[in-house]
């Protein structure tokens, strides 16, 4: 009967060692990538610019010849925001999803009112989100030439905005969306007339990892 | 006693009268009002002082190279016709530089408001001495001149530039455009856009950053020390701050960071969407968030300040389209400025309060409009063709800067507020855009 409970005992205390062990591997895994993503709520304004600061040489550092304007500083951050850009890798996903997925909304001039095909556009891009819940999306907010440079860019934003609040509705959780606009700098179509602007105001949507 | 008393009061009396005499003779142009007129101005070709000429042909180039800088300055001058010496009548010949070596009546007969003379000679270590003189013809008289060494490129566009301010301030009272920078966005071979430096002619460029994507809404500090912008990189929009060579990256809540801009105390204020739409947030010392200036539904973005610090233009949509609304800080209340058309952004407000510039959306593209806050009239001062877009008033409130691509391709123009004719800034290859004006002088 000692024996037993002694037994019993024991291997209760080894499953608890082993699920202990488990869970401590699960936390490692976890906050890896935190880390390296180096949020920027995690940081106080100080880390930023200390990281910010860190990275200037000034072209009179380098060369040695006397240049009060010239830094170098940002190539260094330049080449890490490209290495983010990498970041960007399709899941495996069929086909049919992703297509659905990259298909475009499209606005009116000076609007961000998303139009009956764009919100059948997006209840269809909500069915596939829904499936594959590890997918995130970026979704870019873009604008015709014709406003003017910082207009553009609030409108692109509200256009992203827009799409964005959307989903949510459809019941996609809103850490897996994220917006940004790029206003007028990205066309689609470099054209100057009516077809081109009319193509360039447009949401686009991108899988993250 | 009596006859002392009378002595001296003929005396005062004769000086008072010599004194506005002389002062009356002396040109001066108030370029911030209306109707001012348009004065004659020719400039002899540099003529050499020495009696033999021995120079080597790279002296003469960069004399030559002087000269033309300083006709290019003049030109930018809308209150000067500038008239080609070549084509007086009688010739332009000169037998000196001073006063006494000009005959004025063949320049007053030609109706030349003003003559001005460059001399110059060569002296120890390969220097060269440049000599500029300007005479009112119809006095005749001297009325202004100055001497410069120089001995390379770099000289000739610095003393040029000096000798314009000198002879700006004393024609206007105003010095401010050959004294000032702008600050534009080029976009580079390599599809990036990037921030450079130079004069209001766009002499001696300086690029400033060396970034691998977009930069976008430059804004000098009130100082003329710093610059804040936006960088459009890869899904992040970031607020950077460029100070003596240095570059800040400035963390604020929100993913869209919109035309920051400087207060006259040095605090940035931004537009950011951190509560779902962009509204304008001032920053403290530290780079954070102070409180918001401006907060609706709407887009309101663009924010601009006059010298004092009292009242604040912005772009706002509140109304369905863009206008814009100046917002005074002392009484807390908004007044709509624009109504013309339906799409009005960009406001810069002059220093000094008096008017604000801004972009109007018409059938024919975009057009700058100058509106005066005290009648609260509106009128459009540029003609295209193309889009007139982003003006930017000179430290003197009198000169303005925008971007237009009349010619095929964005570049940067120079108007004044009176709508004279538009002047290229040569930024050389490339489009540029977004420009930014200094608020002080170097």
């Amino acid at each position: 009967m000692c024996k037993k409970l002694f037994l019993q005992v024991l291997t209760v205390l080894f499953v608890g060692f082993l699920l202990v062990g488990c869970a401590k591997k699960k936390i490692n895994n976890y906050s890896q990538p935190t880390v390296k993503e180096n949020q920027p709520s995690a940081l106080t304004q100080e880390d930023l610019t200390k990281n910010a600061t860190s990275n200037i040489k000034t072209e009179s550092e380098e060369t040695g010849n006397v240049n009060e304007y010239a830094v170098k500083s940002e190539e260094i951050s330049s080449e890490n925001l490209n290495k983010e850009s990498n970041k960007f890798v399709l899941p495996v996903l069929p086909e049919v999803a992703k297509k659905e997925i990259k298909k475009r909304i499209h606005f009116a001039f000076d609007s961000y009112e998303l139009n009956d095909d764009a919100k059948e556009i997006l209840k269809k891009k909500a069915e596939v989100l829904l499936k594959y819940p590890s997918i995130k999306l970026v979704i870019e907010g873009h604008c015709d030439e014709r406003g003017t440079e910082e207009y553009n860019l609030a409108l692109g934003e509200r256009r992203a905005r827009a799409a964005y609040e959307y989903l949510i509705m459809l019941g996609i959780e809103a850490d897996r969306l994220s917006i940004v606009s790029y206003g007028e700098e990205r066309p689609l179509d470099p054209r100057h007339n009516e077809e081109a602007w009319a193509k360039n105001r447009r949401d686009e949507f991108k899988i993250v990892n | 006693m009596k006859k002392i008393f009378i002595i001296i009061l003929l005396f005062v009396f004769f000086l008072h009268y010599n004194i506005g005499f002389s002062q009356k003779n002396i040109l001066h142009l108030n370029i911030l009002e209306p109707g001012q007129p348009q004065l004659n101005i020719t400039v002899i070709p540099p003529i050499f002082l020495e009696p033999k000429e021995d120079y080597d042909n790279s002296t003469k180039e960069l004399v030559n190279k002087f000269y033309h800088i300083f006709l290019n300055n003049l030109s930018y001058l809308p209150f000067l016709n500038l008239i080609n010496p070549d084509e007086l009548v009688g010739g332009k010949k000169i037998n000196g530089v001073t006063l006494r070596d000009i005959d004025f009546k063949k320049f007053a007969l030609n109706k030349i408001d003003f003559l001005i003379t460059i001399g110059w000679k060569i002296i120890e270590k390969q220097n060269i001495k440049i000599e500029v003189r300007t005479f009112d013809v119809y006095t005749p008289s001297f009325y202004l001149g100055r001497g410069y060494i120089i001995n390379k490129i770099v000289h000739t566009y610095l003393a040029a530039n000096k000798f314009c301010a000198g002879f700006m301030k004393k024609l206007t009272g105003k010095s401010g455009f050959f004294q000032s920078k702008i600050a534009f966005v080029k976009r580079l071979k390599d599809g990036s856009k990037n921030l450079f430096i130079s004069t209001p002619q766009g002499y001696l460029p300086k690029q400033i950053t060396f970034l691998k994507n977009i930069v976008l809404s430059p804004a000098w500090s009130w100082d003329g020390k710093k610059l804040v912008f936006t960088y459009l990189s890869n899904n992040q929009h970031k607020l950077l701050l460029w100070s003596e060579g240095h570059i800040k990256n400035i963390f604020i809540p929100g993913n869209t960071i919109i035309s920051p801009n400087f207060t006259p105390k040095g605090e940035i204020v931004v537009s950011s969407d951190m509560k779902g739409n962009p509204d304008i947030y001032l920053l403290d010392e530290k780079f954070k968030i102070k409180k918001a200036l401006i907060s609706s539904w709407a887009i309101d973005i663009s924010p601009s300040f006059d010298k004092r610090g009292d009242r604040m233009a912005y772009v706002s949509s509140i109304y369905g389209n863009p206008n814009i609304f100046l917002y005074d800080f002392k009484n807390k209340k908004t007044v709509r400025v624009s109504y013309i058309g339906k799409y009005n952004t960009n406001p810069c407000i002059s220093s000094n309060g008096k008017y604000i510039v801004y972009s109007t959306l018409t059938e024919k593209g975009h057009r700058i409009v100058l509106a005066n806050l005290k009648t609260f009239e509106e009128k459009i001062i540029t003609n295209g063709p193309g889009n007139d877009e982003h003006p930017v008033f000179g430290p003197d409130n009198y000169f303005i800067a925008f971007t237009s691509n009349r010619s095929g391709i964005y570049k940067i123009y120079i108007t004044t507020k009176d709508g004279t004719k538009p002047m290229l800034v040569n930024t050389g290859d490339g489009e540029a855009t977004s420009v930014a004006w200094s608020k002080t002088y170097f």
